[in-house]
């Protein structure tokens, strides 16, 4: 009976691997065209960033369509060259947590016992540590320029992917293909990376989408308590902050910021979504 | 039929998207009747089931279901709610998916009994007990105050029956009740089966693949394949005369202990398909057993349970396979044969006693050395999906023994994927598919195809054809045995199914709880069973045939009776 079930299914399953669902579509190509306008902002962006001019807190406008700061900087410029460190961070950040995390969750799952006790409460520690805190004492040691503020965010997210990885590689570990695998003689980094990794690959992926989310919104949080990138410079977090204290002059320098970010982490949860769903569906 | 049938559907269809598992079913059910729907996987018998309860969410349901003459598909959800466990009542497969874990068995009782009886609380207790006692479970009183998790599969499938009775419903459907539960435990569910429906005037359903429990259990069976009904009679007609080339397909691949070990069984589905001549019947000429190429010393393994209680799965446990032989290994779930083919495999480390596998134990080797040893010693697994990564094609899942041991070019190895799947009877379209593009029995293929590739000496083959059905399973019970003779190869063959390791086997081990307490030559144990325990598991095994299997279940009982496992001595003695 199960096997009818399989069938339709796999048949739904092969028209919808062809068709990629309209949400993922949509909120693909909305979050590329931002991070394509904030990585062409140079051709795109309507003024230099900090050209100053006359016009201080203006609301929108024909000229500013964003309106400006309070040195008469245009915002949507501010923004999209803001774009360019915020996402340099935040995908920094992603690619150092997925590297460590995996590193870290398939060490556990694979070497297992006392091993696996350790680094997972290592995991725990570095989890049960406040992150402002953390990040405090980090930027007060070596100061916070994009590098070092993607390193830190990287580090800060790194034990929950570990943990992801280890529990998904476990379940793997249970098939009986990896039993099959020892059985006929394979080595360990065959085990690892020819039989397991593939099969983990989309959980991997939608952690490093919602690690991409996480990773904005902790650069915007450590920004917002004063632990960003100094003046000149700004991501989307330090113009929030700035817009913050101007609120009662001009409503749209905090709003607008704000509202990238919104958006950007949004669609990244909505892929993440998408993703997971389409990876349950994808395998059996 | 002259009274008006409890049951009656007349051409239902189900689909889901754009296919369409069941395809215009007929079925009628009289009072009190007890009708078999048999088939195979896909067949579309628990889809059709599943429609009468309204279960199957997502699926359009075509055609009319009367129940008492009432149209089922007419009615709202609140209404069929109300009939679903009261005048209709279902039995699964997996008792414990169906009970909630987390609430006791009194509990779930008691709600299901009061969910159509008004009754007081007190009143509701009182017929729990009485329907625990009716149904066999032992201390019935102390039972109640317990957990799911703390009763055997039999016994929850006789609290799922407990509670299925609890409305005496017009109408239960059983599907596959006694799938999941050891040979032994089976029968007994199938009498008590048998005892309520009597008692409480039910009709019953029963879903089975089992041509032999439906031989003793029905009165009448429908057949059905591809979603159609193929056909349908009284269950000695049915038996003696199947007038559809399907149904005598699926009688003759029927594996019990009155076949002929000495042919091939006849796979008259493959003929049905392929269109060809009948399959020849050829006498296989008996091997001659070599010398002894694996001997397993007295091996011991033990468990640590969560609670720091220690579990000996296998205590001391030896025997010798001697090369070119099949050595069964049959026992129920829980008495050690899949801890014992890990222990061989060196795939578990043991806790006593040691291997030898031509001279060397895989225990005491390790790194390169073992895994040259494992080149020689090959495993097939009970799941076949599970079996094979889901990311791999056919070509590259054959291909990877050989790339880890560095085998071959890349033009070598794929000739000798063709080669394989060629041995195994798989055309070469198959080379590019992946597990869930194919059926479970061509999985299966794959992966024994798979273990062929590094041309071992030694097979384990580890309830390799229990996951199957019965016209797969005498497909690759046959495969195996040609591939045995012609590639001379020895298997360790592990089933629960005493008439498969019959079949199978010259040498045959019968293992209860970790210890083996019965070997020897096939014919002679078979002949004149010494332990009791090989008594019982051999009267529990169904014979395809409703005049033998009415006796063999009166003869068992019989037997229950004087060992003291029947439904009454069951409640002084406590054992499932």
């Amino acid at each position: 009976m199960a096997d009818t079930l399989t069938l339709v299914t796999t048949r739904e399953r092969a028209i919808r691997r062809r068709r990629l669902p309209v949400l993922t579509i949509i909120s693909a190509s909305v979050l590329g065209l931002i991070v394509l306008a904030s990585v062409l902002a140079p051709i795109v962006a309507p003024y230099d960033p900090s050209a100053q001019s006359p016009d201080r807190l203006v609301g929108p406008s024909g000229a500013h369509l964003l309106g400006t700061d309070e040195l008469g900087r245009d915002l949507l410029s501010r923004i999209l060259f803001g774009g360019q460190l915020t996402i340099f961070i935040a995908l920094g950040a992603t690619v150092l947590a997925m590297l460590l995390g995996l590193v870290w969750g398939m060490a556990a799952a694979f070497l297992g016992g006392w091993l696996d006790e350790l680094l997972m409460r290592l995991a725990d520690t570095v989890m049960a540590i406040p992150q402002i805190l953390f990040a405090l004492v980090f930027v007060s040691a070596f100061g916070a320029d994009p590098v070092k503020l993607a390193v830190i965010v990287g580090i800060l997210l790194t034990p929950t992917t570990a943990r992801l990885v280890r529990s998904s590689v476990l379940s793997e570990l249970k098939e009986d293909y990896f039993t099959a695998a020892v059985a006929f003689g394979a080595s360990r980094p065959r085990l690892v990376l020819t039989e397991v990794l593939p099969n983990v690959r989309g959980a991997i992926v939608v952690q490093a989408a919602i690690n991409a989310a996480n990773a904005i919104l902790l650069e915007a949080s450590l920004s917002f308590v004063g632990l960003g990138i100094a003046p000149p410079e700004a991501t989307w977090g330090t113009l929030v902050q700035q817009g913050y204290q101007k609120m009662y002059q001009s409503i749209g320098y905090v709003i607008f910021p704000a509202l990238f970010i919104f958006v950007t982490i949004w669609l990244l949860n909505v892929l993440a979504d998408q993703l997971g769903a389409g990876e349950k569906k994808g395998v059996r | 039929m002259s009274v008006e049938p409890v049951l009656d559907i007349r051409g239902l269809t189900v689909s889901y998207g754009s296919a369409t598992p069941v395809r215009g079913i007929d079925l009628q059910v009289a009072p009190g009747e007890k009708l078999g729907l048999v088939g195979e996987s896909g067949s579309g018998k628990s889809l059709t089931a599943l429609s009468v309860m309204r279960l199957n969410a997502g699926a359009r349901l075509g055609g009319e279901i009367r129940f008492q003459g009432r149209d089922l598909l007419a009615l709202s959800e609140r209404e069929m709610a109300k009939l679903r466990g009261g005048e209709i009542a279902m039995v699964y497969q997996d008792p414990m998916s169906s009970l909630n874990p987390v609430l006791t068995i009194g509990a779930q009782l008691i709600e299901a009994v009061r969910l159509h009886d008004r009754v007081s609380r007190q009143a509701a207790h009182a017929r729990a007990v009485e329907l625990l006692t009716d149904v066999g479970v032992p201390y019935p009183e102390e039972r109640m105050a317990q957990y799911p998790h703390e009763f055997s599969g039999g016994m929850r499938q006789r609290v799922m029956i407990a509670m299925a009775m609890s409305s005496r419903p017009k109408l239960l459907i059983a599907d596959e009740p006694t799938t999941a539960l050891d040979v032994t435990t089976q029968s007994r569910i199938i009498d008590l089966l048998d005892r309520m429906a009597a008692e409480y005037g039910t009709a019953v359903v029963l879903i089975t693949h089992d041509l032999g429990i439906a031989a003793g259990f029905c009165e009448r069976i429908q057949v059905l394949r591809h979603g159609r009904t193929v056909e349908t009679g009284a269950v000695d007609d049915v038996y003696a005369r199947p007038q559809d080339p399907y149904t005598q397909a699926l009688m003759g691949a029927v594996v019990d202990l009155t076949i002929d070990v000495d042919r091939p069984i006849p796979t008259a589905v493959e003929v049905l398909e392929r269109g060809t001549d009948a399959v020849v019947a050829e006498s296989l000429p008996p091997r001659e057993p070599g010398d002894v190429l694996l001997s397993v010393h007295d091996v011991t393994k033990r468990f640590r349970l969560g609670s720091g209680r220690v579990v000996t799965a296998v205590d001391g446990v030896s025997f010798d396979v001697r090369r070119g032989e099949t050595f069964g290994l049959v026992g129920e779930s829980g008495s050690g044969k899949s801890t014992v083919s890990k222990a061989v495999l060196a795939l578990n480390p043991i806790d006593g006693g040691a291997v030898e596998f031509d001279g060397v134990d895989p225990h005491r080797t390790g790194g390169g050395e073992l895994r040259q040893l494992r080149r020689r010693m090959q495993m097939v697994f009970q799941d076949p999906f599970s079996a094979l990564n889901r990311r791999q094609t056919v070509s590259q899942l054959i291909e990877a023994p050989l790339k880890a041991h560095g085998i071959g070019t890349k033009a070598s190895r794929s000739e000798k994927v063709r080669e394989m799947l060629r041995l195994v009877g798989l055309g070469d379209e198959f080379a590019e598919r992946f597990p869930r593009e194919m059926s479970g029995g061509q999985c299966q293929r794959v992966s024994i195809a798979r273990s062929l590739a590094l041309e071992p000496d030694f097979m384990v083959l580890d309830e390799s054809v229990s996951a199957l059905d019965v016209s797969i399973q005498a497909q690759v019970l046959n495969l195996l045995r040609a591939l045995q003779r012609e590639l001379g190869l020895t298997y360790l063959f592990i089933s629960h199914d005493l008439a498969v390791i019959r079949y199978m086997s010259s040498t045959v081990a019968v293992m209860q709880q970790g210890r083996i307490v019965e070997m020897g030559p096939r014919d002679d144990l078979f002949a004149d069973p010494q332990h009791e325990y090989t008594r019982s598991l051999m009267t529990a095994i169904p014979v395809a045939d409703p005049a033998q299997e009415r006796e063999r279940r009166r003869l068992a009982a019989e037997l229950d009776e004087r060992t003291g496992a029947s439904t009454t001595t069951l409640l002084t003695k406590g054992r499932a």
